[in-house]
């Protein structure tokens, strides 16, 4: 299987911060949500996949090709949404639509007004007089409306009602059933990527600290909450991290260290859960 | 391009329609008063500076993030402003040498090298406006660019006082009014091709955040 989206060993430091050598690999016909806290480095990811920013090291493959020298080639192929998406206030979806057909090879017109209708996004209504949500929908419906291969989305449910993102999560998944479609999603919304992501990529202060399968990562972890003397008595090696409360301890455990008789204990781990104990948890 | 040309016009339809009207108002007053050239200058001065207040739109709506992920390259990005600002002063031109033109015959001092004087310097007027603003908001953003551009004017502004000041008066310059125009013509070619060219390299290495 070939891979939609490569990262290697990049890195961008921006005075206090450094996004520091980020490894990732998207495979095409998967989606990867891009999880992690303000300021984590998501959205600087991001810019530095279609080069806004220039990277320090390191380097990106966009379907096949290198994104410094070859970005043109594959521009067509992408689509981006951003949580401020970046169209003028004064345009109305209409004339997004006659900009974008006059900017895409392939733009399907029927697609996004179809797109538009079923989001219910005023289509004589001025872009800047729409609410968030509504905004967001025409960016969504432009990315969907060009043949796009791989689709980057950098917060871009957050501004959706839970109806509008429970939909766009079924286009995404549907997106995907081409096995040459993929998407890269970013989002504090982490029961949303847990839905449909495929893989799962935590970065925390400008490091990638996981990326694997997310039914591999819920199938290796589990959480157990005991007293304190109980989680001692399990091999050190199961225990990834622990939080302490009054009432005792909750742990993320690694099932195939867990002795067989502890095993009912376990529940299973949700991605967020996860993702706040690796952040916030004691190893 | 023709995408982001049609963008340009949506927005020049929305915001600059004052600046049209200005422009066409003042050109028809041109045509009526040869007194006083600031009817004929102004048009020229406005239009210079409405791909400047596009670019300010850009950045203001992010549109500059967005159209990095859009199938254009920087380059395009930067020659579109370019090549807009083109077809904007040399209707303008056109249109105020016309109005001159028809002041001049009324006038009776309708005479080809004078109407090719005026015209010069209202080329330079915009078109150097336009190249010094452009390269400037490339290089440094919309808001850095306009304080630099009246610290630039003001600067100007000082030396052409204080030169003559410091001359005394020793050294005074008779320069034909044709040779005057055709420098300033090609020095306001030389001006916006050299600006565009830089424009573009300057982009290409800028950083958008």
């Amino acid at each position: 299987m070939s891979n939609a989206l490569e990262i290697k060993g990049l890195t961008k430091t921006y005075g206090n911060f450094k996004l520091d050598a980020i490894d990732l690999s998207l495979p095409s016909g998967c989606i990867m949500g891009l999880v992690g806290e303000n300021g984590a480095g998501k959205s600087t990811t991001v810019k530095l996949i279609f080069d806004m920013i220039h990277r320090d090291s390191g380097s990106i493959k966009i379907l096949g090709c290198d994104n410094k020298r070859e970005l043109h080639l594959v521009k067509e192929d992408i689509g981006l949404v951003t949580d401020d998406v970046g169209i003028h206030g004064c345009l109305t979806a209409v004339q997004v639509e006659k900009i974008m057909k006059w900017t895409f090879k392939r733009w399907d017109s029927a697609e996004y007004r179809k797109l538009i209708k079923q989001f219910s996004v005023p289509e004589n209504k001025m872009f800047g007089e729409l609410s968030r949500g509504m905004r967001m929908k025409v960016g969504i419906a432009v990315a969907m409306s060009h043949g796009a291969k791989l689709l980057i989305l950098d917060e871009a449910t957050s501004g959706l009602d839970p109806v509008a993102r429970d939909e766009l999560l079924d286009m995404l998944f549907d997106f995907t059933r081409s096995e040459e479609n993929s998407v890269l999603i970013s989002s504090h919304i982490v029961s949303d990527l847990e839905k449909i992501c495929d893989y799962i990529a935590f970065l925390h202060r400008g490091r990638l600290i996981l990326c694997e399968e997310k039914d591999r990562l819920k199938a290796e972890y589990g959480i157990i909450r005991c007293s304190e003397e109980e989680l001692a008595a399990l091999p050190a090696k199961a225990v990834k991290y622990k939080k302490s409360n009054p009432y005792g301890v909750e742990a993320v455990v690694t099932r195939r260290h867990i002795p067989y008789e502890y095993e009912n204990e376990i529940s299973p781990i949700s991605i967020e859960e996860l993702f706040v104990f690796t952040v916030k948890g004691d190893r | 391009m023709k995408g982001l040309i049609l963008k340009d016009l949506y927005l020049v339809k929305k915001y600059c329609k004052s600046y049209l009207i200005l422009t066409l108002l003042f050109i028809a007053l041109s045509s009526m008063n040869g007194e006083n050239m600031i009817f004929a200058l102004y048009p020229s001065a406005v239009c210079g500076m409405v791909t400047v207040s596009l670019m300010s739109l850009d950045e203001k709506s992010r549109w500059l993030s967005y159209s990095a992920s859009l199938p254009y390259s920087k380059g395009q990005i930067v020659s579109e402003k370019y090549l807009l600002g083109l077809v904007i002063q040399l209707l303008v031109l056109v249109l105020t040498g016309i109005a001159q033109a028809v002041r001049m015959n009324r006038e009776g001092t309708l005479e080809a090298k004078s109407l090719f004087v005026l015209m010069a310097v209202l080329a330079a007027t915009a078109f150097l406006t336009s190249a010094v603003n452009l390269l400037l908001v490339f290089r440094f953003g919309c808001e850095r660019a306009r304080i630099l551009f009246y610290v630039l004017i003001g600067v100007i502004c000082a030396l052409g006082a204080v030169i003559p000041m410091f001359l005394n008066g020793e050294i005074t310059l008779h320069i034909e009014p044709m040779t005057a125009a055709v420098t300033a013509v090609a020095v306001t070619v030389i001006g916006y091709a050299l600006s565009w060219i830089l424009s573009v390299q300057i982009y290409k290495r800028r950083e958008i955040g």
